[in-house]
């Protein structure tokens, strides 16, 4: 105890020292505890299932044709003949002003089965929070979870506009009640809000004996059917690539701490060699002083590790609402906002904290215990060993690059691609020494033997490199993690603005079952020219080439050239666009192709009277969770005749003045305005979504860079405070404080720049990898890099300004002591 | 009068108070809900004549309303058995406060309850709907003629084009009944010619009831059928606004006498605390040609002889009731006390048997408390 203490008594002269072990301990641990926290709740959310009020349905049943919704009566002769295990639910989505998209879901409170009383008991209990006539009357309620309603930046009380120019019901704040990103209303003013009068999206099965269940089914009408809960896709299952990436991003972060960690305890321990040297003079053997070593370094973890996991839980509790966003719009899945988040221990963090902390302090304990006892304490970053440390790693660094090279050529699974990236990330660490040291070494041949000062920096920094490279590894690490993912996220949405401009085909798009003749006679009078066509789309079960049953969206593509050019092929059969049109094969969807295995070339059963149709081609089809494929209209109407369209789009030439159609057509048909998107809004709705998909990647990325900010900060100010020697010599040559700040700041200005010099080309070799191995694997999404260099511009500025500032706050207090002083400083 | 405050109680605690337990609204509101304004709907006057069949169906203008009916049976071997089904509609809003563009907007709200009491226990269900009609089809609702209320598949309905024989029908899991109900004597307008006054100031509600039915047929218990037959009472009421606001519950009879009269009688129990006035009581012996007897306040005695713990609550469950004006003086004790309504707003409701001197002081019936806080 003693000697911790004494061993301690270093932090206590030193705290800023102790501040950067743990801040090393947290960082390392925030963003993982917080991923895993993330990832934890999502599961129990899975685990818990679909559930209304409290109310946890079994089965749903739904209308054969996936995509038509069910006449709400059929749904009241049911309940007429005693199945009041049934209620209704009406599913729909809206577009708030803002273009965000928003799930509504419709119930009726007088019909879920003794589920009012679990919504006091479960709910918060104050009778206020429950108000049958407010829910099911004018001017409604719209109920959402406290987590969604600061997400869209609203309060309890307030009305979001929708971009139909109605208003929704007064939000009403609930919590308790498994909401997440879902919002409930009464279903007639769903209705009513949506135009979609008479009609009902599914009807929920509660739990009710087997025998009444069955019967329930003998009687169902003929277009219906039951889908039990246990039939329903796996959310796990679908997401599972998502969540795998989240906690790819906080073992990033891991390692980022990781770095931090080596670097805190290596000054640390070098500065305590004086100190061990004379404690083992005094009779203290190795093993004591290594397990007093230990144990202190135990308790900085204990510490660091619960302040990292609680920030981690702070950092989940906000990110939270975004990850359920991401969810609803790439999955269609639907997590819960839990008013606390499921306990899930901190022991995985520290265990791993613990496991890697300890290897970090290996080769600085060996080191510190080793000195030779009598021997005055040398010089600690011996060239020659640094050199030896940095070929090492350069080796390693190759290796790993080799491997993630392979990696990516052959990966056939997520969890291999993120493996590949990782060793493509600690691979670029690695070599920074390496090639850092190289760098200097060229610029110091080019330096002119007249400038001394010059030469004098360069070969400092050479120098520098021995007890900074680890900080800089971390801050290039971060780096190339945040350029990649940017470079990605930015050729994404590229991609998805380009792809969206070509199938957005037609000027207008109309929503909903529309008598198509009526509609095309009437344009034909009023605004000769347009061409109206029908989109359909249903969900279809077929086994896929291995032989598993999938679920397939089958969807018609309009007639005409401008909706076959829009279909850009990355894969296809000689000839395919022809022989499409003609109704002679499909077309499958990239993720079709990825995921289910599908091959151009490949027969498939499309329906009954198409049971040999081969697959001429592969297309893009960005954000849809589903399997795809795409027959010509006629195709589509000779499978499945009694299909009703899903919607129709109308298309003209450029001068149509489309207003004056929309408005006309509302009128017309008596359409609520809501039923009516043109291709703009349409557009700009689709990118908003991806915008907001990204949210969460997006923030998570600007932690990583913050991270590497901090780590920096204490790498730099920890070496500065072992500089004080060098600050005295040179003034003691007569180097103004101006001039020697003017070194100090060019000389890591210089180090920051050279960094970049890594981050740019496996910044976009990791965004690359992303774009060509991770997201095909991910999501079975592909598309082309376009590197962001404005982006690699502001990161160099970001890096270089980063430590300017780490490097002037420390420095101030050298510049401002006397050489005398500093001198003095440094004979302690 | 039946049950006003009940239902006024279980429907506007249900929509606008929200779904607590009935104690708890007892005690943080008491009556409060009940002395509601009417404003907006139709309201309950003595100069207006009731009309049949008109007058079996719905009166929508009006806040609250119920088709309430209660039987004493007997199977095979001659155990007792009762079944209790009952509608209550409640107009959430006035009518026509806001337009209803689709039938799920409909303000009237149908709350159903039925309940079998067999010789050892007691089984106890409930529904709700709205009203609206979705084309051809609505969930719940009444028509007058041939009169039908329902709710899901729970009904009460005429079979035939008059307003009697019925038959009642209601399933729940495994338990059921299916009666068919024979009139055996007139329907019986109550207070003045159906217009029963509830407050001094001459507020009230119209009420009628049909206390003389037939029943036989089966009740279905864990799923076993048991055929029985017995006697019905029906009863019709709806207003507007019933009660002052002291009251804190009820306690209330319904008894069939062995000579064929019936004994209707409740009391509304006042607060503790809230007024020195006495419990107000209300009585009518119908005789077996549908003639009937009022009696006064000071006219009744009421005496609880013994009670009992269900449900967290201490329960009268024995009473005696004396008028000597009639010659009456009977004791009345709960079948067994399992009857308990644990439903969303609990109550007590059961059958109860009948005893004293002579077939005038003996018989069956059914018997209702209210508003007696758990412990």
């Amino acid at each position: 105890m003693m000697l911790i203490r004494t061993l301690l008594k270093h932090y206590r002269r030193h705290p800023v020292q102790a501040l950067f072990l743990l801040t090393g301990i947290v960082v390392a641990n925030v963003l993982l505890a917080g991923t895993l926290l993330i990832n934890a709740q999502a599961r129990a959310s899975y685990e818990e299932g679909e559930n209304y009020l409290s109310a946890a349905p079994i089965g749903q049943i739904r209308h054969k044709a996936s995509s038509q919704a069910i006449d709400e009566r059929d749904y009241i002769r049911l309940r007429r003949q005693g199945f009041d295990m049934l209620a209704p639910l009406l599913r729909q989505i809206v577009r708030t002003a803002s273009d965000e998209p928003l799930e509504l879901l419709g119930i009726d409170v007088f019909a879920m089965p003794q589920a009012e009383l679990s919504i006091i008991e479960k709910g918060s209990g104050d009778r206020a929070d429950f108000d049958f006539v407010g829910f099911a009357y004018a001017p409604y309620q719209l109920w959402v979870a406290p987590a969604r309603l600061g997400q869209l930046g609203s309060t309890d009380g307030g009305r979001i506009e929708l971009a139909s120019g109605k208003e929704l019901p007064p939000l009403r704040a609930m919590s308790g009640q498994q909401l997440g990103h879902r919002m409930l209303m009464d279903i007639g003013a769903l209705q009513l809000l949506t135009g979609s009068a008479g009609e009902i999206s599914s009807i929920l099965v509660f739990p009710a004996p087997a025998p009444r269940l069955a019967e329930m089914i003998r009687f169902l009408p003929a277009q219906l059917e039951y889908i039990d809960g246990g039939d329903a896709p796996d959310p796990a299952e679908l997401t599972r690539s998502f969540h795998l990436n989240l906690a790819a991003m906080g073992l990033l972060a891991f390692v980022v701490g990781i770095f931090l960690i080596y670097n805190a305890l290596a000054f640390s321990y070098t500065d305590r060699r004086e100190l061990i040297r004379k404690l083992r003079l005094a009779g203290i053997t190795r093993r004591e002083l290594a397990g007093a070593l230990l144990s202190e370094l135990a308790l900085f973890l204990v510490v660091g590790t619960l302040f990292g996991s609680w920030l981690g839980a702070r950092m989940a509790a906000w990110l939270l609402p975004g990850v359920g966003r991401t969810l609803a719009q790439l999955y269609d899945v639907y997590i819960a906002y839990p008013d606390g988040l499921v306990p899930s221990g901190v022991w995985l963090p520290l265990l791993m904290t613990a496991v890697a902390a300890t290897l970090c302090v290996l080769f600085p304990l060996r080191e510190s215990l080793n000195t030779p006892m009598l021997e005055r304490w040398q010089t600690t970053w011996q060239q020659q060993a640094v050199m030896r440390r940095d070929r090492l790693m350069s080796w390693a660094g190759l290796a790993l690059l080799t491997a993630a090279g392979l990696l990516g050529v052959y990966a056939e699974s997520l969890r291999v691609a993120l493996a590949g990236m990782a060793s493509l990330l600690l691979g670029t660490a690695l070599l920074l020494p390496a090639v850092l040291r190289l760098l200097l070494g060229g610029l110091e041949k080019q330096v002119p033997a007249q400038r001394p000062r010059l030469s004098w920096l360069l070969a400092d920094s050479r120098w520098l490199l021995g007890p900074a490279s680890l900080a800089l590894m971390a801050m290039t690490l971060a780096l190339v993690a945040n350029s990649g993912l940017n470079t990605m996220i930015s050729s994404f949405r590229e991609a998805t603005d380009q792809w969206l401009d070509q199938r957005l085909a037609a000027d207008l798009y109309l929503r909903g079952d529309l008598d198509v003749a009526g509609l095309a006679d009437w344009l034909a009078e009023e605004a000769p020219g347009l061409t109206v066509a029908e989109r359909f789309r249903r969900d279809v079960t077929r086994p896929d080439p291995s032989g598993q049953s999938t679920v397939i969206e089958a969807v018609s593509l309009q007639d005409g050239d401008r909706f076959l050019d829009g279909v850009k092929l990355l894969r296809s059969e000689q000839d395919a666009l022809a022989r499409f049109s003609n109704g002679k094969g499909v077309l499958i969807s990239e993720r079709a192709w990825r995921f289910e295995g599908w091959q151009p070339g490949d027969v498939l059963r499309l329906c009954q009277n198409h049971a040999g149709l081969p697959v001429l081609g592969v297309y893009h089809d960005y954000g849809n969770p589903k399997s795809q494929w795409m027959v010509s209209r006629h195709l589509f109407r000779t499978c499945w005749p009694e299909q009703n369209a899903s919607g129709l789009s109308v298309s003209g030439p450029d001068s149509t003045d489309w207003n004056y159609i929309r408005a006309a057509m509302t009128t017309r048909l008596g359409l609520e305005d809501g039923a009516i998107i043109d291709q703009g809004e349409l557009k700009r709705a689709g990118l908003a979504v991806f915008d907001r998909t990204f949210t969460v990647t997006r923030a998570l990325n600007a932690l990583t860079l913050l991270v590497a900010g901090i780590g920096i900060f204490c790498a730099i100010s920890a070496i500065h405070h072992h500089r004080v020697g060098q600050q005295a010599l040179l003034s003691s040559l007569g180097l103004t404080r101006r001039e020697r700040g003017g070194l100090l700041l060019l000389q890591w200005g210089l180090l920051g720049l050279l960094c970049m010099t890594l981050v740019w080309p496996f910044g976009t070799a990791l965004a690359g990898y992303l774009a060509a191995v991770v997201t095909p694997l991910a999501f079975g999404w592909s598309f082309p890099l376009r590197p962001d260099w404005q982006h690699y511009l502001t990161l160099a500025v970001l890096a270089v300004g980063c430590m300017m500032f780490a490097v002037v706050l420390p420095s101030l207090r050298l510049l401002q002591t006397s050489p005398a002083a500093m001198l003095r400083e440094q004979t302690v | 009068m039946r049950r006003p405050a009940l239902v006024l109680f279980f429907l506007v605690a249900a929509l606008e108070a929200g779904c607590n337990s009935a104690d708890q609204t007892f005690r943080d509101n008491d009556f409060a809900v009940l002395a509601q304004s009417a404003e907006g709907y139709a309201e309950a006057r003595p100069d207006q004549a009731l009309k049949f069949p008109r007058d079996h169906g719905p009166h929508p203008g009006f806040r609250i309303e119920w088709w309430y009916l209660t039987a004493n049976l007997q199977d095979t071997s001659g155990k007792p058995y009762g079944a209790q089904w009952t509608l209550f509609r409640l107009a959430a809003q006035p009518p026509g406060l806001h337009e209803a563009k689709n039938p799920w907007q409909s303000e009237q709200v149908y709350m159903a309850h039925f309940a079998i009491t067999t010789p050892r226990g007691h089984s106890a269900f409930q529904r709700y709907s709205r009203g609206g009609e979705h084309g051809d089809a609505a969930r719940a609702g009444v028509n007058a003629m041939p009169f039908t209320a329902w709710l899901d598949d729970w009904s009460l309905q005429s079979t035939g084009s008059d307003w009697l024989p019925m038959e009642v029908r209601a399933r729940q899991d495994n338990h059921a009944i299916r009666f068919d109900l024979e009139g055996t004597g007139p329907l019986v307008l109550q207070g003045e010619e159906g217009f029963s006054q509830k407050h001094p100031n001459g507020g009230g509600s119209f009420y009628y009831s049909q206390p003389f039915l037939q029943v036989s047929g089966e009740v279905v218990v864990d799923g076993t059928a048991i055929p029985v037959t017995g006697q019905a009472w029906l009863d019709r009421e709806w207003s507007s606004q019933f009660l002052q606001a002291d009251q804190s519950g009820w306690d209330w009879f319904s008894l069939h006498l062995e000579t064929g009269e019936k004994l209707m009688l409740f009391q509304l129990r006042r607060q503790e605390g809230k007024s020195s006035s006495e419990d107000y009581r209300h009585a009518v012996l119908i005789t077996s040609d549908g003639g009937t007897v009022s009696l006064s306040p000071d006219q009744i005695g009421l005496e609880v002889l013994e009670e009992a713990a269900v449900a967290g609550r201490l329960l009268p469950l024995h009473w005696r009731i004396e008028i000597p004006q009639i010659g009456r003086d009977l004791e009345i004790e709960a079948l067994h006390p399992d009857q308990w309504m644990d439903v969303d707003f609990p109550y007590w409701e059961g059958a109860v048997t009948v005893s004293g001197n002579g077939p005038g002081n003996r018989g069956r019936g059914y018997m209702e408390l209210t508003g007696y806080r758990a412990e």
